[in-house]
């Protein structure tokens, strides 16, 4: 098997905390193969995104990070700014949550994007103008001539984050970072963009990491998710292992909520208890005191993660079946 | 490539040029009242040489003090100098002052104030500790210690007002990027691979500078009337440069008997601090993108 496109292992990130530091990622394991799209799902504050800011080198001072992040063999952990340069935007680039603040509004959508692409290709001006419609058009945004001369503002939320994710696959990235990219957009609009997204994916046969909340659009795009709570990965595998065979509790009671919602149910089903406080995190599993298959060991001992078949792992020492042993992953 | 279909929500319609001049007016009805006093002010300073009906500089004592009638529409100076044609010309002197000053100041303290800002730390207490020292002073008596160093001339005016009036535009500077710094178009542009430079300099600049142009434009009127007032405490301007302050200070000694000596002045000075202040409370809304409501 080749090299996959982004290897994250025992990645830890710590921000000084005036009482003590808070561990935001606490461990974090994954890897992405080429053509892949991984759903990293986890409720908020479970450090979904600086996960995914870590992969760019973007982790905000005074955050401290350590383990090692390799997108395509380039290691990110430690770099300086210099070295993360050609990183940031060409073999790695991000969409962001909120599309109506994620461009300057100061200058037209025309400028923002020549400026990008002409960043990483050696283009002219014109040659650049042509280059930003053909991306344009590619993301299906309609009359991309027109809207060139547009300033952010005059756009719709869909629009731009069509021409954020044009100005993302601009410089030909070998891994995507979509971080909540429908969170802020209506439904409708949001269905249109996660088509827009597969499409492209199965055209330009990208690697993606695909962070959300949002279960049922893991289910349609993602081929492989991961879960995370409290800074750490509870569960990954494919989303068919996963979504048809939860092995952690937490999963358990992820899809208990939306399958519920599926059946007829008319009251949404949540997990009880809230989600910990990253400064004062319980010992043992994070999520032992919300878990009613928890005993006395979670509440001391931190469960490693279990390998089952086709890389399905789950962090807990209560799974309802034993691991298959497969030998050595 | 795929064909889009056109969808009704994509074509964007464009108002014609006469719609949205008349629009624009009618949002910001004080800003082009503003514009229009001050151009004509400019106007009048511009072709003071072709307007005024005397030399600002002819002394006629057998005219001196004459109050204002159609030969002298404001009257004369107690050398029978035509009051009307030295305002005019010292037009030239203020706006000139207005301009020099604003700036420079805005010069000096809005690159300190983007440095401060974006980088923080230690290198944002130092810049503003020195600004502190500046701003630590009552509002005149820095300008004044400071050309009572150089020495009094209208040069060393300009450049006493400016050195005190730079740390209110790195204040606010700061604030702004302090602000700007945290938009996620900042971030999306540093995860696109833009470097520190052109973040400061492209993306957080324009979008701070904003609350700097409006103080700017506010503040213009307040130097004219700084310089005024140190020309008047014989620190600013000199004879024979004609200034309003200056006119203002060496009339005060008629002013209850010949009030149009001081009043003329003070009134053009009351003009223009009034047009450039419209100008200033509109810019705000101007400068927005978002403003334009054509529609």
């Amino acid at each position: 098997m080749s090299e996959p496109v982004l290897q994250i292992s025992d990645l830890q990130i710590e921000f000084p905390g005036l009482v003590r530091n808070v561990q935001v990622v606490r461990g974090v394991n994954l890897t992405i193969d080429r053509g892949k799209i991984l759903g990293l799902v986890g409720e908020s504050g479970s450090g979904k995104s600086m996960t995914a800011m870590a992969c760019l080198g973007l982790v905000p001072s005074p955050g401290r990070v350590r383990g090692s992040v390799k997108v395509d063999g380039f290691e990110v952990v430690g770099r300086t700014e210099k070295e993360l340069a050609h990183l940031r935007g060409g073999s790695v680039a991000m969409i962001f949550q909120n599309p109506m603040r994620a461009l300057n509004p100061f200058f037209t959508i025309g400028q923002q994007m020549v400026e990008i692409l002409r960043r990483h290709r050696r283009l002219d001006a014109a040659q650049a103008r042509e280059a930003v419609i053909e991306v344009l058009h590619s993301v299906k945004l309609p009359d991309p001539e027109l809207a060139l001369d547009k300033y952010p503002h005059q756009l719709s939320g869909g629009q731009i984050q069509r021409v954020i994710i044009a100005l993302a696959l601009a410089c030909q990235p070998k891994l995507l970072i979509a971080d909540e990219p429908t969170t802020a957009l209506d439904v409708t609009i949001q269905a249109q963009i996660i088509a827009l997204l597969g499409e492209l994916v199965d055209r330009m046969n990208l690697t993606v990491l695909f962070i959300t909340h949002d279960l049922s659009v893991v289910a349609s795009l993602c081929d492989e998710v991961a879960v995370m709570y409290a800074g750490k990965i509870f569960e990954t595998g494919t989303v068919d292992d996963v979504f048809n065979a939860p092995k952690h509790p937490y999963t358990c009671k992820l899809m208990d909520t939306v399958l519920a919602v599926g059946r007829g149910a008319t009251e949404l089903e949540s997990i009880p208890g809230q989600v910990p406080d990253l400064m004062f995190l319980p010992s043992g599993c994070a999520f032992h005191d919300r878990c009613d298959r928890a005993s006395n060991v979670c509440a001391r001992v931190a469960p490693e993660s279990k390998i089952f078949n086709n890389g399905h792992a789950a962090a807990c020492h209560h799974i309802s079946n034993e691991p298959v042993d497969i030998g050595d992953l | 490539m795929t064909e889009t279909p056109t969808l009704p929500e994509t074509t964007f319609l464009r108002p014609s040029w006469g719609l949205r001049v008349r629009a624009f007016i009618a949002n910001n009805k004080l800003f082009v009242i503003g514009v229009a006093i001050f151009l004509s002010i400019l106007l009048a300073t511009l072709l003071a040489d072709w307007i005024v009906p005397y030399s600002p500089t002819k002394v006629a004592f057998s005219q001196k003090l004459l109050p204002p009638s159609l030969d002298h529409l404001m009257g004369t100076d107690r050398f029978g100098r035509d009051i009307f044609s030295r305002v005019l010309y010292g037009a030239r002197t203020s706006l000139l002052v207005g301009t020099m000053v604003t700036l420079m100041a805005i010069l000096i303290g809005a690159p300190i104030g983007l440095i401060s800002g974006y980088f923080g730390g230690k290198i944002d207490t130092a810049l503003m500790r020195i600004s502190d020292v500046f701003l630590a002073f009552p509002p005149l008596l820095l300008p004044i210690s400071i050309v009572a160093a150089l020495g009094p001339g209208l040069t060393n005016a300009l450049i006493a007002l400016a050195i005190s009036w730079f740390p209110w535009y790195a204040r606010i500077m700061r604030g702004a990027v302090m602000r700007v710094r945290k938009e996620l178009y900042v971030d999306a542009a540093r995860a696109m691979g833009v470097g520190p430079a052109k973040i400061m300099l492209r993306h957080i600049a324009p979008n701070s500078l904003t609350p700097v142009i409006v103080q700017g434009s506010m503040d213009f009127g307040y130097t004219i009337l700084a310089a005024a007032s140190l020309s008047f405490i014989g620190l600013g301007a000199r004879p024979p440069t004609i200034e309003w302050g200056l006119m203002a200070a060496s009339a005060r000694t008629q002013f209850l008997e010949y009030w149009w000596t001081v009043l003329s002045p003070g009134f053009a000075i009351f003009l223009t601090v009034l047009a450039v202040n419209l100008i200033g409370d509109g810019v705000c809304d101007v400068l927005d993108p978002k403003h334009e409501k054509t529609r």
